[in-house]
């Protein structure tokens, strides 16, 4: 027994047990990923910011200016203007803007959008928004369908 | 001999063991802690004064920033309490995915205490342990509701969504893999000479004390009293699983440790349990579009990580509560805190702190 | 907005009146002024009344102590005459058959359409027999509650907040001064005139 603790000592065995997990690890695959250069995979219902979208078949306009998205959001963000339309069935936007500086990412804006099973608001997974001015994150509706450009900083 | 002075020291409230903007006056004599005056209110929001001008679905994800470590618990409480004033039932299967969801929510939560708590201390290295395996959680809840922090995951009257397709199996393989990952962190601290050290008849509340403080959570049960709210008064589901409360009986640092390793692993069972008994069907119940309860007052309580999390809506029969009131262990329990703190040393202060498991953005709401 | 279904028996909102008349479910209008179809979610009574051994004991020990009951959704709120507070407190904490030894919420509530304007809720729990009761106190603008820090030392930092948010004085707290907000605030938000964007706060204009 003394001998054992005796060369334990003297030939650094415990040093050398964490040794083995330190190298063991070095050779593990990583779990990070280089930011700017390569982003991680989003899951289907990761809630970036709100946006519109228009029928992906036909091509037109889904939101029918229902204004039940601007009555549940916490934060009233979303402001709309609408008119009727000439041919007098329903209403058509004229403006449709999002406050991103103040939109909390809670999709709760998407739940009583009746345009289903293809909403016409929804959360994108878009979440790269750093900028300068505040004005710049008052977003109107046709960079709410295209999506915002993203600025890139780094080079 | 010498002579001493009292000396006044300002710990906070930027200071990293404080987990957030919390601040301390400490009255030392030398090194030792004789009195303590704790200072909060730097991350107030005004919450509930906020919430008596939203609807009641526009509260839930006032209710995420409270308590930003365990969110999907604020969200429970919140919902349950509606659900309860307006007497809906919730199905079955929107019954059990909460509990899920929510015992994943409470290891996450007990891991970030747990890293933290240990980095407060002094041990790096469980804290990316910690972190490693939180993160497998978060991408769990991400799928589940497209968030990882502020989940907004649950509707009055059910869920939003049903689980994404292979989600149970994702859940599955967590079970299955953590509790080797938990004796990681065990071989790391339980029998290190130094966590006991710094653990060890540190931060003493007797039971009596506890409960006087108002105390709840594994800080109430490490001094030996079983109160869990899930056993108490079981909401939800919880009288359908299999689970054990578990005590500590030194009342100090080192119980708190091992009755919140303990509950990781008892809520590893309900997570078992629930999967296993998971029914199909409906996710969302019946409720109306405009949720307005009728004229009443509900007190309703959970069982959050840090303890009893109750919510308190008085509702007048309008759409918008006409006062609302959570009830936050955090806060609670940090009134304990001079008194545990009173005669130790300032670097169990620390310590303490961490072990109160305390988050700022819930105290001071 | 589309289909609205109405809860049975939702008067008309804003405080239930001035005077007595203070717990909201016991004050709802006969059954006579709801619609006769009951929305789908209410098919329990949330109102009905339930079996409380604390509420029999207060009623046996304080009878002129209670000057309202109420019951919602299975909990049972008394509410008292302001002066035997501490008494009855005492007695809930110490009598070896009730035990509510566990203060788990205390918070005020303003009701600025009463005559006594604010209310101050206590909930309290007994760990070892578990059951809950909800006692009340009124009080007018400014008239001090009784701190009850001497029978639950809990009810330290919730006083402090009561006084804090809602202005509500303790006679007798220890230490009663602002927890939350800072020490030079002027007002208390959580009253019902206190703007929801506060007072003087135009630089914080929303856009
Ligand atoms: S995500 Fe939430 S905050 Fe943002 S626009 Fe929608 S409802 Fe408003
Ligand atoms: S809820 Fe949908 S349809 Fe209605 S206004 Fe908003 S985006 Fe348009």
């Amino acid at each position: 027994m003394k001998i054992q603790a005796f060369l334990q000592k003297v030939l650094l065995l415990e040093l050398w047990q964490g040794m083995w997990v330190t190298l063991k690890n070095q050779f593990r695959p990583h779990i990070t990923v280089e930011y700017p250069k390569e982003t991680v995979e989003f899951p289907p219902r990761f809630r970036g910011v709100p946006r519109l979208r228009k029928d992906p078949q036909t091509g037109e306009e889904l939101c029918v200016s229902c204004l039940l998205c601007e009555a549940i959001c916490p934060t009233e963000c979303i402001s709309i203007v609408s008119e009727k339309r000439p041919d007098g069935k329903g209403k058509q936007l004229i403006s449709f803007t999002i406050n991103y500086e103040r939109c909390c990412f809670c999709g709760l804006c998407v739940d009583p959008c009746p345009t289903k099973p293809i909403t016409a608001i929804y959360m994108s997974h878009d979440y790269e928004f750093a900028g300068f001015d505040r004005d710049s994150y008052v977003t109107a509706r046709e960079e709410l369908v295209d999506g915002k450009p993203v600025k890139i900083y780094t080079s | 001999m010498f002579r001493t002075e009292m000396m006044d020291i300002n710990m906070g409230p930027q200071h990293p063991s404080t987990h957030g903007v919390l601040r301390l006056k400490l009255l030392l004599d030398g090194e030792t802690v004789t009195d303590t005056d704790v200072l909060i209110g730097y991350l107030h929001r005004g919450v509930e004064k906020l919430c008596e001008s939203k609807n009641y679905h526009m509260i839930e994800p006032y209710t995420d920033r409270l308590d930003y470590v365990a969110a999907m618990y604020e969200n429970l409480g919140y919902v349950e309490t509606v659900e309860k004033l307006m007497g809906i039932t919730v199905p079955e299967r929107a019954e059990y995915i909460r509990v899920i969801t929510a015992e994943l929510q409470r290891i996450a939560s007990h891991l970030v205490w747990l890293g933290t708590h240990a980095l407060d201390i002094g041990a790096m290295t469980v804290f990316f342990y910690c972190f490693r395996e939180r993160e497998i959680l978060l991408d769990l809840f991400e799928a589940f509701c497209g968030a990882r922090l502020t989940y907004n995951a649950y509707r009055i009257g059910g869920l939003p969504w049903d689980v994404p397709p292979g989600w149970t199996d994702r859940v599955r393989h967590f079970v299955k893999i953590f509790p080797g990952r938990q004796q990681e962190y065990d071989t790391l601290l339980t029998k290190n000479r130094i966590w006991l050290g710094r653990t060890k008849g540190v931060g003493i509340l007797k039971a009596g004390d506890a409960i006087d403080f108002g105390v709840s959570g594994p800080c109430l049960r490490a001094a030996g009293v079983s109160y869990d709210v899930r056993k108490a008064h079981p909401y939800s589901v919880y009288d359908r699983f299999l689970f054990d409360i578990p005590t500590g009986e030194n009342c100090d640092t080192y119980d708190r440790y091992l009755v919140r390793m303990e509950e990781m692993r008892q809520s590893l069972r309900i997570v078992q349990q629930a999967l296993d008994g998971l029914p199909a069907g409906e996710v969302m119940g019946k409720v109306p579009k405009r949720i307005k309860p009728p004229v009443g007052e509900v007190y309703h309580t959970v069982e959050g990580p840090r303890g009893e999390l109750g919510f308190y809506i008085v509702s007048q029969g309008e759409d918008k509560p006409y006062r609302m009131r959570f009830r936050s262990p955090s806060f609670v329990n940090l009134q304990a805190l001079p008194h545990m703190v009173k005669g130790s040393l300032v670097a169990d202060v620390v310590a303490v702190i961490g072990t109160l498991d305390i988050v700022l953005g819930d105290v001071d709401r | 907005m589309s289909d609205e279904i109405k809860p049975p028996s939702s008067p008309p909102g804003g405080a239930a009146g001035p005077g007595q008349t203070p717990a909201p479910p016991d004050a709802a209008p006969p059954a006579a002024t709801a619609p006769p179809k009951p929305a789908a979610p209410a098919k329990v009574n949330l109102t009905a009344e339930v079996d409380s051994p604390v509420l029999r004991a207060l009623k046996e020990k304080f009878p002129q102590a209670i000057q309202a009951v109420s019951f919602y959704a299975g909990e049972v709120s008394v509410l008292l005459d302001k002066d035997s507070l501490l008494p009855v407190c005492r007695f809930l904490k110490e009598d070896p058959a009730l035990r509510l030894d566990y203060l788990s919420n205390l918070c005020g509530v303003d009701y600025p359409d009463r005559e006594k304007r604010f209310e101050v809720v206590y909930h309290l729990f007994s760990i070892s027999l578990s059951h809950r009761i909800n006692l009340k106190i009124q009080l007018a603008d400014q008239e001090p509650a009784p701190s009850v820090v001497t029978i639950w030392r809990t009810a330290n930092w919730h006083e402090r907040e009561a006084f804090d948010l809602l202005g509500i004085p303790f006679e007798g707290h220890p230490d009663l001064r602002r927890i939350l907000l800072a020490d030079e605030w002027q007002g208390h938000p959580l009253r019902k005139e206190y703007p929801t964007r506060g007072y003087d706060r135009d630089h914080m204009k929303l856009r």
